[in-house]
């Protein structure tokens, strides 16, 4: 009988063992879905932002120094936002070991920022007057010193627009602190479009048709918003000016007419209408009218999404029994299948540089995650593993994505890296929905 | 019946202690051949780009990009030399100027002898990848830009072979004042055109670079880039 036991005893030590393996497995799996999508690993650089300094002659008052305050503040937040820098926060400790209430430029080097932003301001009257200027800590060199001018109301365009000039300095890409954001928001019963800045500040309501509006996007223009509305009882295609807020109807086709994608080049429509009993994704010019109908076949085809260059449209189509992601040529011809990961893959958006989609997949815990994948079928990865996590969108510079999430309890707007790091949140209202992010201006 | 049960225990504790014991053979070791350089194709190079592939540069082809380097205005010879720039400077800035200055690009030992080419050094230092970069115009100041332009390549560079040994090719390039990237060739191959393929296209997709300062009063740089693969 002690035998047994001891065999038996070996046996579940063995099972044991092998279940550690197991997990060690498990994390480097964690790991590799988490690794970042670029292949050569390059840290963020380390920027550190001082507060706005006067340089006037006059006194002034409170809401001025405020003023100066919330601008720093605006920097910082964009800074810190952006995916290839990481802001350098004064260390309160530093300071007091130090007995200093601001740090120099070795002070900042100390605290591992290669750069500063130096900011300094005349306010006179209604006026902003704003010198930014950059200084490399490693040799306190300053590299660049511009002057910006804006109203006194504006404080926030101003803070954003330093940001992008702080970007373009040290990368030679547009920033994308200036760009805007259109969300669905469910409002008792009716789901209406708003657009804010990036960052969710300044919320303007689009429409307030006290119906159901879905599928906003962004002419490329960045002047007009093509969405879907029920307004009229069926879903039609719509546009609406961002200035005037005017709606229009575009079309008008029997059954569905949804999930608009406006090409690149700005004069095709890629939507899907139901019109002959089935949905397929149709091409359609801008004022509504029947280019070509892409899809043909008996199942639901629906997403469409343009690839950068404009040659080739992904899609969703559960042709193979599940919704799974398709891509085609922008004539409808060269249907091939991307993915083939679980059973429930949707809502495809191409990279910038058009080596990449971002989908919604049905990962195997039930949850809807965004994952990643290249245009050949390979290298799928997993964005995102708290909450139900959907309609993903890039910024236009390809290095951030906005998607909504029930991560927090409601779903709300969310955004982070491509490389799935850096997640924060963007509104905290509730049930907004189907975030995009418009072009660069 | 007793010896049995004894016997078969031995003998699955035995297996069961070998097969946790005992490592698999290693597959991973090498033959060892001298002289011979391994490499495998770990992805194949895009078809796209493949084609824009330059043909192998013959030796002589590495002493002309000097000579054809349209960027070597009048403003630029004079500040070539590292003594006449130390006497210039201080009569605009001078305090910090001579001091930014040996902080930031060490010259070669021949600049002295009329050679305006500099070495570039980056916050990454020896281990960079990029190490030994050398830029045309020694009065260009700034190894801020360096280090955003190498990390941009870097982040692009897609390695696409798997080698042995550390493999080398050096590509020279040219950014103007907006950052554009106006030339990109490969000066010296490593002899594996899958590799220096993946090198000049690293190149080609970090454009746009970091704009020039605006204190830097050339128009344009050239920059030398040997771009080193280390086995791991």
């Amino acid at each position: 009988m002690k035998i047994i036991k001891f065999y038996s005893l070996i046996l579940v030590l063995f099972f044991l063992s092998g279940n550690l393996f197991a997990q060690e497995d498990d994390r480097e799996v964690f790991e590799y879905l988490f690794d970042t999508l670029t292949t050569g690993s390059v840290a963020p650089r380390m920027i550190g932002v001082d507060e706005m300094k006067y340089i006037g002659t006059q006194y002034i008052g409170k809401s001025d120094s405020t003023l100066m305050r919330y601008i720093t503040a605006v920097v910082q937040y964009d800074i810190d936002f952006y995916a290839d820098f990481e802001l350098v926060l004064a260390d309160s400790f530093y300071l007091k070991t130090y007995e200093i209430k601001e740090l120099d430029i070795l002070g900042w080097k100390r605290l591992g920022a290669e750069f500063t932003v130096k900011l300094e301001a005349e306010l006179p009257g209604q006026e902003l007057r704003v010198w930014w200027s950059l200084i490399d800590t490693g040799n306190k060199q300053q590299f660049a010193r511009e002057k910006i001018e804006m109203k006194k109301s504006e404080w926030r365009q101003l803070g954003h627009k330093i940001s992008n000039e702080i970007v373009k300095t040290l990368t030679g890409e547009d920033g994308i602190f200036l760009t805007k954001i259109v969300y669905v928001k469910k409002n008792n019963k009716n789901k209406e479009i708003f657009i804010s800045d990036f960052d969710g500040a300044n919320e303007v309501q689009l429409t307030n048709n006290h119906s159901i509006n879905i599928s906003p996007t962004f002419a490329p223009n960045g002047k007009h918003i093509y969405f879907t509305s029920y307004m009229d009882g069926d879903p039609q295609l719509y546009i609406v000016d961002i200035n005037s807020k005017v709606s229009e109807k575009i079309g008008s086709y029997n059954g569905i007419v949804a999930a608009p994608s406006i090409s690149p080049d700005g004069d095709k429509i890629a939507c899907v209408l139901s019109k002959d009993g089935n949905s397929e994704i149709y091409l359609l010019d801008l004022s509504g009218k029947v280019i070509k109908r892409l899809t043909r076949h008996r199942s639901i085809d629906t997403s469409p999404t343009w690839s950068p260059d404009g040659k080739k449209i992904a899609f969703v189509s559960d042709r193979s029994g599940s919704p799974q992601i398709y891509i085609m040529d922008s004539f409808g011809l060269n249907n091939r299948r991307l993915t083939f990961q679980g059973r429930y893959n949707d809502s495809p958006i191409w990279a910038k540089n058009g080596d990449r989609i971002t989908f919604v997949s049905r990962t195997k815990y039930g949850r809807f995650d965004l994952a990643s994948i290249n245009t050949d079928g390979t290298d799928f990865r997993v964005l995102t593993m708290v909450g139900m996590n959907e309609n993903p969108h890039f910024s236009p510079d390809g290095k951030h994505i906005i998607f909504s999430s029930t991560r927090l309890g409601p779903k709300d707007i969310f955004t982070m890296d491509i490389t799935g790091r850096n997640q924060r949140r963007l509104t905290r209202y509730g049930f907004c929905s189907n975030p995009i992010w418009g072009p660069n201006k | 019946m007793k010896l049995d049960i004894i016997l078969s225990l031995i003998l699955h504790v035995g297996i069961i202690v070998f097969t946790v014991i005992s490592s698999p053979f290693d597959y991973n070791e090498k033959p060892q051949f001298e002289n011979v350089i391994k490499v495998s194709l770990k992805a194949l190079p895009s078809a796209n780009k493949a084609v824009a592939l330059p043909k192998p540069i013959v030796p002589q082809a590495i002493d002309e990009p000097m000579a054809e380097i349209p960027i070597d205005a009048p403003t630029t010879l004079p500040m070539a030399s590292v003594p006449e720039k130390v006497k210039e400077e201080p009569k605009q800035k001078p305090k910090k100027k001579p001091e930014t200055k040996t902080n930031n690009i060490t010259n070669q030992p021949n600049n002295n002898d009329g050679n305006s080419e500099a070495n570039v050094e980056t916050a990454d230092g020896e281990d960079s990848p990029f190490a030994g970069a050398t830029i045309d115009n020694a009065s260009f100041n700034y190894p801020y830009w360096f280090t955003q332009a190498f990390n941009k390549i870097r982040r692009n560079w897609r390695n696409p072979i798997s080698a042995d040994i550390p493999i080398t090719c050096t590509i020279y390039f040219q950014v103007i004042k907006s950052g554009r990237l106006v030339k990109a060739e490969i000066k010296e191959p490593s002899g594996i055109p899958a590799f220096d393929n993946a090198c000049l296209r690293s190149v080609e997709n970090s454009t746009p670079f970091p704009p020039l300062p605006r204190q830097f009063i050339d128009e344009i740089i050239g920059i030398t880039l040997p771009m080193q693969y280390q086995p791991n």
